[in-house]
Formats: C-alpha cells, structure tokens, sequence
C-alpha cells in the first residue's frame, strides 16, 4: 500500500536514483519527500519530475530524515513515502501566503480540509518553519492551528505534523508543493475515512522551577515573570547566561512550560505543553518563545531537557505503540522528531531516533524527519509542541 | 497576618528556594553533560574522520567522485552548514575552482574565489570582528561568516567549511581546529593521490595488455609461418644424419645440432601458437604415468649419435625403483632432450655425459644431467650453441623452465666450482611414483 525509500548523498539527483531504484516498478499517485537541507531542491524535484512525471510531490527540507532504512542528521538525506493504493493516498490542500499570515493561512487550509474532509479523517499538516533568519522570526505554529481550526467550522479532524527546516540552527526551510519549490507554504495531506492514526507523544522534559507568573508577554516575547524581567529571573535562577554576551544568539537551552490540568498534581511528562527559548534580549530583558501561544497570568515552570527521561519516554512510547490495540492493518509509522532530541543538539549518548528505529514493527514502512515543531493531538486538541517525539500509526481498515 | 501564616510563607519561601537551587543544579548538571558528550563528540571527530575517510580509499571510485564522499563525512561529523574543496587554477595562483561543494546550490556557485596569498590555515569567529585580507575572501567565496580553511601549497587544493551562526550547536571555530581541516585535507590529498596512481596503474596495464595482445597475435601469425619450414628443415635433417655418420672435422655432425635445435624451435613454435599471450608460460598439458626410463631413454637416444661421433660417454643412473611420473609426454621429453643436447654441446671429446635420475626422500624425482664444459672451445661458445651456458636464466631455458614448472617442478641451471654444466629437472612426489609391472604390460598410465 505504502513503499518507503532511503537515501544519502551528497548529489541530491544521486539520492533520488536510489530512492527510485529502492521502489522498483511501482507506480505512485503521490510522493512525500523530506529532503535533507543541504541538497538543493531544484534538483531533487527534477530528478524526481524525471523519473515520476504526472506524479504530485509534496513536502519539503528537514534537518535530517528517519526510515526504517536508516536514519540521519547531515542534511544529505532523502526520504520519500509512495502511495500506491488509492484507498489510502490523501488529497493535498496547500497554501503558498504563509508570511502574509500564519493565522490566515491556516483559514484558507482549513477551509479547503473542510470542504473534502470526513470527519474524524487524519490531516498531516506541514510547513516551513523559518519565516525570516535576520532576524530569526519562526512561522508560529500555533496561529497556523488556530486559523484552521477555527476554519474547520467544528469538524473534527485528527490534525498531526510539524515544521520544516533546512537545519539543526534554524537557518531556513522550504516546500515541496505544485511543482515548485516555495518558501512560507504550508499543505495538507487529507486521508480517506478507512484511514486512522493511533499517536503517541514522546517527551523529556521536567520541571526545574517552581511556578511563576507571566506579568507580561507579547506575542512570542516574554517580559517579565513575577514582575521582574524575565531574562534576568531565568538566568539568575539557572545561573547561566542565555544568548551569549549580547544576549541576541540562539539558546535553544531552557524551556518554559505550562501545565495542564492540576498544577499541583504529581509530574506527568503529559501533562506539560512546552516553548523553547529561541532568543533573548538584554537590553529588552526578556526571551522569546517558539510560539506566541502563551498568555498573561500564565503559571510557567522552566523546564529542563531530561536526556534519560527522554530516552525512557521514547522507550515507552514505541512499547505502547507496538502493543496498542489499533483496529485495521497497520500501513505506516510516522516519526515527526523534534531536531534538539537528537544526540548533536541533546548530548544523549543514545540516538532517540535509533531506539525508535529498532523498536517498531520492521513490516511497517517508517517514515520521518527532524522537525522544528511537532503538531499533535494533545489534551483533545492538535497543538504544536516542542521538544516532542510525535510517534503516528496510520492504519487501514476498510 | 497572623503568626502562623507567616511561618507558613517562611517554609513555603524556604522550599521554593530550595526547590529552584536543587532545579538550577539539576539543569547545569544536564547542560554540563551534554555539553560533556558533545566536546567528546567534537574531539572524536578527527579520528572517525581519519578512519572513515581512509575508508574511501578503499571503495572503487575514480578522483574525481572522491571528493564529494570526502565532503560528507566532514558534513555529518562537523555538522557543518556548507563545505568545499578548492583546487587552484595553477598552483600558487590564488585563484580557486570549486572542486566539490555541498551546502551550495551549483547554481550559486558563481566562478572562481580569488584568496590573495593563500594561508594554510585560517579560522572566523564573531571575537575577531569583521574579516579582513584572505579570511574575508574565504567568508565571500563559500557564503557564511563563520569558517575554518586549510590550504595546501604544494597541490593548490583547499577546504573550507562554515557555518552560519555560532550557536550552541555549530560552536564557534578556534586555533584547535587546525588539527581538523588539516587532517581532512591531509587525507583527501591522499585518498586522491592513491586513486591517481591506481588509476595510472590500470591505465598502464589497460596499454600493456594492448601491447601483449599485438605481440602475441604476431607470434602465433609468425609460429604458423615457420612450423612448416622447420617441420621441412628437421626432417631433411634427419635424412642427412642417416645419410652420413662422418662427422666434421672437430667430431661433430652439424646434422645432430640441426635436429635437436630445430625441434627446440618447433617447440617454441607451439607454445607461441596455442597460448602466445602467456610466452613463456606453457599451454595447457596433457599428463599420463610414464616411466623414467623411458623418458631418459628417448633423451639420450637423440643425442646418440653426436655422442658416438664426439667419443662422449654417456652414464645413465637410474633410481634404485623404478620410477614413473605424471608428465605430458610429448613437452617433457622435448625438455630433456633439449638439455641433454645443450650439456653435451659443452663437453670435451672424450669428456663423460653424466644422466643421473634420483629419488628424493619427499618421494619427488631428480633428473640431473651434467658434462664437463670444454675450455678449448671458445669460438664455440657462442649463445647460439651453448645457450644454457652464456645465458643460465635467459629466454633460451624459459619455455623448458616453464614446463617444468607447470608440472610442479623446477629447472636450474648451473655451472659448478669444477667447471661442470649441470641442468637439473626436479619433479615433485605428487608427480612420482613407484612404477608397477602391470602398468606396462596394461600400458595404461595415469
């Protein structure tokens, strides 16, 4: 039904001759692609017009790829999902004005999903991540999911995906879609009814702070906490200096979550919806968050990558992947890969994306990138997230 | 507010505070050790490189898909944003053609970079400020601001990776790295300098293979040509023997010399003939048990008469069992009488031809054949007539060397300290064997 090929090289034509050799004689009706960001778009969607001519590509670049072939982070990877059978190849629904608006987009890409989507039907959303690198300003997700959601007109829909970038520092992204590569895209892969997802969300990180208050916020950036400004708090409480001297450079090292639910029952990885720290500010005193999702009068915690509570939870998520009770056979596995849980970025000494590898069903094709945020059902309600695993079993049942 | 709920705050504060410091040490601890694992990661990377690279060598590719393989690696162990190698227009130009680059579009690639006055090494790095001189060429010509570039003077090539950020992922470059770039270089210098020489290794096989093709279709056209003459020359030859048993004036019946010599080239002939490529290789053999005797027998028979006209007397040894090998009859026999022939050219008149065939304790056979050399025959000793003396392990024994090699045997050659010329034929044990009665009456051999 689904066919899965692997590729690495440095020439992206090279990588795409092998994916092609990987699929023998199939005749797909539609391809995912996750490039790795240093090979050039323009010909891997050559190569791939070439060898596949009236067949649709989307997708777009990735920090690195994941397949049950293998997996990596150089940005020389390739990986490509077939869809062969069209009782389970999804209809493509993209938006190419993502930097006109995110909340906007997402509008015009719900409002399409609804107009052909069953409810209940899977949605697998993606786009660029990066919306400008000088200075660096991310595509929120979160406005993206909100203008689509609210679009869907209370349809209901399993919404699962992530953000797309070129590398591990955020340097850009790009979009697989009509043809054309694009930047500020976002598509939508909206499966038949007879396919379902089971999806777990892998987590790792824990509270290292008592709570505190977000006094003030705007958008992304975070003012102040407990009233005092929120860099200072932050670092004084860490005793770290975040953003370098100028306080300006990418962080990525401490997170601010929120806890949902009781915030004084016991710790539940589950429970937490976490932001990176993308930048600071000195002279501003403040941080700036992956997404603008949060508000005032929020009770945050900063949160600290957990390594081992990473590599636990990755274990446990694949185990009750493995062992769920999903109706129908089982036709993919989806691994959308936060890009710092990789060992480069975290400093495990255990590739997550290995254990994830090596714990599935080998039958069922695998699929992955490293993404720059994870979008999944969370809470009964698609929300990005940060340095998650979301880990997604399509199945099949007619 | 009361006493109580002030106490209370007090020991909410105190474990607030206790709290975040435990939380605080927790999150050093974590940042301290993936910091750890990725400086042990860094530091490991010029020895996975070295080994992985080194690896290239080893993978049929020609120079010119080595560098990109090369590039990978230092892609995925640096985990840099872009990489290139460089190779000078001429050496010492300063002016660079990207070889390999991946990061880069091709089509971004514009032209050649242009770094005046080339440094081995240099580095960027936000705490120097803005480049100047060849880092600022260096940081124009790949892209990103932050590099690492070595160069090697004597090849004109380079390589240079950047990044564009230093974060806490892609660090910043420094004096320490100079051990990396240089050792990548080092060992694309190498890999693509072993790839040369094989390439240029294959390309003077690919000629000699040529060549040695032309020779031998000429031999075989040439052989085919003179086996009939020859064939005619022999027989007349024999003819003449038959017809005059006189001799000439010094003993000697040039009759005698026309045969054996002219059978040694018949011989030659079809060795170029049926396997020419593989002169002095022998062709395929076509073995049977033949007992010694009678192998020697048809040695000595053949130099009889030049024995008998030069007063030389022959004494034959046989071994002590009598003994069969495992030889192609037809090749083996032209062997020995070859070498009877060419011992016995050397001897005196009068002089004694000795044949003495011998077991060795292993069970392998020895045929030696030897004869005093004749000091008074110096115009005689011409390579034409005494090839096995003025020319030991020349082109003269080579096909008889062959053949006994191709029966697992060795030929020497040797004169000794009292001026004997002995030619040894050594067969080994899996070619001998005790001979039995009943294989000659059933004449069945092998």
């Amino acid at each position: 039904m689904l066919y899965v090929a692997y590729a690495r090289h440095h020439d992206g034509k090279v990588a795409v001759l092998s994916c092609v050799k990987q699929f023998s004689d199939i005749r797909p009706r539609l391809l995912l692609v996750f490039c790795g960001g240093k090979l050039d778009p323009t010909e891997v969607r050559d190569a791939l017009s070439d060898a596949y001519p009236d067949v649709e590509v989307v997708g777009g670049s990735a920090a690195g790829a994941i397949s049950g072939l293998g997996f990596g982070y150089s940005g020389l990877e390739l990986t490509i999902l077939a869809f062969v059978d069209p009782a389970v190849t999804p209809q493509v629904v993209l938006n190419l004005d993502l930097l006109a608006g995110e909340q906007e987009a997402g509008a015009s890409l719900g409002a399409a999903v609804a107009r052909i989507a069953e409810p209940g039907a899977v949605v697998l959303l993606f786009y660029d991540s990066v919306a400008s690198s000088q200075p660096l300003r991310l595509h929120p997700a979160s406005l993206l999911i909100r203008g689509f959601q609210a679009a869907l007109g209370g349809k209901r829909v399993e919404l699962i995906g992530g953000g797309l970038l070129t590398d591990m520092n955020l340097s850009g992204g790009w979009v697989f879609t009509g043809g054309g590569v694009h930047q500020h895209a976002a598509f939508a892969l909206v499966f038949p009814s007879a396919v379902r997802a089971w999806t777990a969300v892998l987590h790792g990180c824990r509270p290292v702070s008592t709570f505190m208050e977000i006094t003030r916020i705007d958008g992304t950036e975070v003012f102040e906490l407990d009233g005092e400004p929120a860099l200072q708090v932050i670092e004084r409480m860490l005793h770290l200096s975040l953003g370098g001297p100028e306080g300006h450079d990418l962080t990525l090292l401490a997170t601010l979550g929120v806890k949902q639910g009781d915030p004084f029952a016991p710790y539940d990885e589950n429970a937490y919806v976490n932001r990176l720290i993308l930048t600071s500010d000195r002279e501003r005193g403040s941080v700036t968050l992956f997404e603008p999702d949060f508000e005032t009068g929020a009770k945050v915690q900063i949160m600290s990558r957990d390594n081992s509570l990473m590599l636990q939870s990755v274990r446990d998520g694949v185990a009750a992947v493995e062992r769920a009770n999903i109706p129908g056979r089982r036709i993919l596995n989806l691994y959308i890969d936060c890009a710092g849980r990789a060992s480069a970025r975290s400093g495990a000494d255990t590739e997550e994306a290995d254990m994830v590898l090596q714990g599935l069903n080998p039958e069922v094709p695998l699929i992955g990138f490293y993404s720059g945020v994870e979008i999944a059902p969370f809470a009964g309600y698609s929300r990005p997230l940060d340095w998650t695993g979301v880990l997604t079993t399509l199945s099949y049942d007619a | 507010m009361g006493e109580e709920t002030r106490s209370f705050e007090r020991e909410v504060n105190y474990y607030r505070r206790y709290c975040n410091e435990l939380g605080a040490s927790l999150f050093r601890l974590q940042e301290e050790q993936s910091q750890a694992f990725r400086s042990a990661r860094r530091s490991r990377t010029v020895v996975k490189l070295l080994r992985e690279a080194y690896r290239l060598g080893d993978v049929a590719m020609s120079t010119h898909d080595v560098g990109g393989p090369m590039l990978e690696l230092l892609v995925e162990n640096t985990l840099c944003d872009r990489a290139m190698l460089l190779r000078e227009e001429s050496v010492g130009s300063g002016v660079f053609l990207v070889a390999q680059a991946i990061g880069i579009a091709n089509r971004a690639l514009n032209g050649p970079i242009s770094v005046p006055a080339p440094p081995a090494f240099l580095y960027t790095t936000a705490a120097q400020g803005v480049p100047s001189g060849s880092a600022s060429a260096v940081v124009a010509g790949i892209g990103v601001a932050f590099v690492l570039w070595a160069y090697d003077a004597s090849t004109g090539h380079a390589l240079v990776i950047g990044n564009s950020a230093e974060t806490n992922l892609s660090r910043p470059f420094e004096a320490a790295d100079q051990e990396l770039i240089e050792a990548a270089l080092s060992i694309y210098l190498d890999v693509l300098y072993r790839k040369t020489a094989e390439a240029q290794l294959r390309q003077a096989k690919h000629i000699a293979e040529a060549a040695g093709s032309a020779r031998a279709a000429g031999l075989a056209a040439l052989a085919d040509e003179l086996r009939e003459p020859l064939n005619a020359i022999s027989d007349l030859a024999q003819t003449l023997r038959s017809a005059d048993r006189t001799g000439d004036s010094d003993g000697s019946n040039p009759a005698d010399e026309i045969v054996t010599l002219s059978r040694y080239l018949l011989m030659l002939v079809d060795g170029a003939s049926e396997q020419p490529e593989a002169l002095p290789a022998v062709p395929s053999l076509d073995v049977e048990w033949i007992p010694v005797d009678e192998l020697l027998r048809f040695a000595v028979a053949s130099v009889h008469p030049a024995t008998v006209t030069q007063g030389i007397d022959v004494e034959t040894v046989m071994p002590r069992r009598r003994t069969a090998v495992l030889v192609d009859r037809r090749r083996m026999q032209h062997v020995l009488q070859y070498l009877l022939a060419s011992v016995m050219r050397g001897a005196p008149a009068g002089g004694r031809l000795r044949v003495n065939a011998s077991r060795h304790s292993d069970g392998g056979l020895e045929i030696a054949m030897s004869a005093a050399t004749n000091p008074m025959r110096g115009d005689d000793m011409r390579p034409s007539r005494t090839p096995l003396v003025s020319v030991p392990d020349g082109p003269n024994v080579a096909i008889p060397r062959a053949i006994a090699k191709a029966h697992g045997g060795t030929l020497t050659v040797e004169v000794s300290p009292q001026g004997r010329l002995i030619a040894r034929v050594v067969l080994p044990a899996p070619h001998t064997r005790d001979f039995e009665l009943s294989e000659e009456t059933s004449s069945a051999f092998g």
